[in-house]
């Protein structure tokens, strides 16, 4: 009896362990930014970083606050210029933590929008129309004038 | 017997591991919490402080009283390297732009417009991963390779100063995004933003007070001094009256022509309703002709100075320096003109140069 109840237990155990965290299918960023660039044709000279890269969580930093460890990859096209024009996306270990991607991307927006207010006053419109929202185990940042292309790009 | 023994120990070691494990949770507890305190504080909140504040996440407001000691005294000995050469290029500066018998004010412009003309913008800045040339943000860099961003601009314009005794400090804003001077002139302070009137310097952020600084950012201003003042703003010292309202179209061609930064009327005690409207009216109609016109590039705002009793109002010129397009300012004679002519009509029919397509259609230019 002891017996059966040890390997039910250890079964138990096994089986719990096996339910921890979803198995999420890893997204090439490198491809998805290709595909997302290209379909915007509003988007000027952009410069492009990503967890592919050697510096990838310094990149990240700029963008987000999360911790680095929490997320598969991401990418982030950006401005050579420094104008309002941005894609992101970031996909997640645990989809549970949208909500703080979101939020951290959020902020990341009104840093933007507050640093424009500042110095390129023409760009805060297109940065306050950002659009910040999840999709899946990702969450996308699209600060552009059609943010519509970039997205369908995207699914 | 054996049995009795192995309960007695258990009874004395499961409280014990109780009492453990409880321990361990409330450290676990403590400790998460401290981490995620202490993760806001790092770069992200306002600090009541003046210096080692960093500004846009990656530069540092850094004090350079060692510099401007070392000038007053002629110490160097005490100095970094770098800090003597920061010292060498900052006094070849004031030895070139300031002159015996100058006031304070006199000693200001001078810096502000040597700043203005001699220090770029990095533009690299803006950029969301920042792609910045050395130094950006410190006096060194700034002296050095003419390129600063606005913690270099606001550092710079305050070591000038306190080299020549006059009282300064650099103000950040509440974000943490920007960051400017205070100086302090017969006893008041005045705003001075050098970064954000650079390169043309209009002078739209020389000498400013609280008020009109409020209407662009925040800052702690429990910490950093009020700046009242508005004896040594540009805009005022340079004022003219109006007594004819109709005349300030005229007076701005006029400024535009001679590409003047700022021009200022003095309207007196009151001011009324009529006034206003009528001059926001004709304020926006320039601003229509000179965004449409042939003054294409030129930027045009304006704002009211409240100066004692005075009403001051007061209108900023920036010129754009125009790009040239490289088409556009193709040299061509008559008769290369006239072949190229009838090459493209032999190629795409009967299309002179004086014709535009408008959707696809040609269409004869009117010149009236």
């Amino acid at each position: 009896m002891k017996r059966i109840i040890c390997v039910i237990c250890a079964l138990a155990m096994c089986l719990s362990v096996c339910a921890c965290g979803e198995k999420t299918q890893k997204i090439d960023m490198y491809e998805l930014q290709k595909s997302m660039v290209s379909a915007d044709k509003s988007l000027p000279e952009m410069k492009i970083s990503g967890s592919w890269d050697e510096n990838a969580e310094k990149a990240f930093s700029y963008i987000s606050d999360m911790e680095y460890n929490k997320i598969h990859g991401f990418f982030l096209a950006y401005a050579a210029d420094g104008m309002a024009y941005e894609l992101a996306v970031v996909q997640l270990k645990d989809k549970s933590d949208a909500g703080e991607m979101e939020d951290s991307l959020n902020e990341h927006v009104q840093t933007r929008v507050r640093m424009y207010k500042t110095y390129e006053p023409e760009q805060v419109q297109r940065a306050e129309n950002a659009v910040v929202k999840t999709v899946g185990d990702c969450v996308l940042l699209i600060m552009s004038d059609s943010p519509e292309n970039a997205e369908t790009a995207f699914k | 017997m054996k049995k009795r023994k192995l309960i007695r120990i258990m009874y004395a070691v499961t409280p014990v591991m109780l009492v453990l494990l409880l321990a361990l949770n409330i450290f676990t507890i403590l400790k998460v919490k401290a981490i995620e305190d202490g993760a806001g504080i790092d770069d992200t909140e306002d600090v009541a402080q003046e210096n080692d504040v960093q500004i846009g996440g990656d530069y540092i407001i850094r004090a350079t009283t060692q510099i401007s000691d070392a000038y007053k005294s002629g110490d160097t000995s005490k100095l970094s390297d770098a800090d003597k050469e920061t010292l060498d290029m900052a006094k070849r500066v004031l030895d070139e732009i300031i002159t015996d018998g100058m006031s304070d004010y006199e000693k200001e412009l001078a810096v502000y417009e040597w700043m203005c003309a001699n220090i770029g913008f990095d533009d690299g800045s803006l950029e969301v991963i920042p792609n910045v040339g050395s130094e950006v943000d410190n006096p060194h860099g700034v002296l050095k390779y003419h390129q600063a961003v606005c913690v270099g601009y606001a550092t710079t314009f305050r070591m000038f100063m306190q080299m020549m005794d006059i009282e300064c400090m650099v103000v950040h804003d509440s974000y943490l995004g920007h960051s400017w001077d205070l100086v302090k002139l017969d006893g008041q302070w005045y705003h001075t933003d050098v970064y954000s009137d650079a390169p043309g310097g209009n002078f739209s952020h020389f000498n400013i007070n609280d008020t009109e600084m409020m209407n662009m950012q925040e800052w702690n201003t429990d910490f950093f001094p009020a700046a009242e003042g508005y004896k040594y703003n540009y805009a005022y010292m340079n004022r003219v009256g109006c007594d004819d309202i109709y005349t300030v179209p005229g007076q701005l061609r006029a400024a535009i022509d001679a590409q003047k930064g700022v021009v200022s009327f003095d309207f007196g005690k009151e001011v009324s309703d009529d006034t206003y409207s009528i001059l926001e009216t004709i304020m926006n109609q320039v601003e229509n002709a000179v965004t449409s016109g042939s003054d294409k590039g030129v930027g045009i705002t304006w704002s009211w100075l409240q100066a004692g009793d005075d009403n001051v109002f007061c209108v900023y010129l920036n010129y754009e320096k125009e790009t040239e397009d490289p088409d556009s300012n193709v040299d061509i004679d008559a008769e290369t003109q006239q072949k190229i002519d009838e090459a493209v009509n032999k190629a795409f029919g009967n299309i002179g140069s004086d014709d535009v397509i408008i959707g696809g259609v040609s269409e004869k230019t009117v010149i009236s």
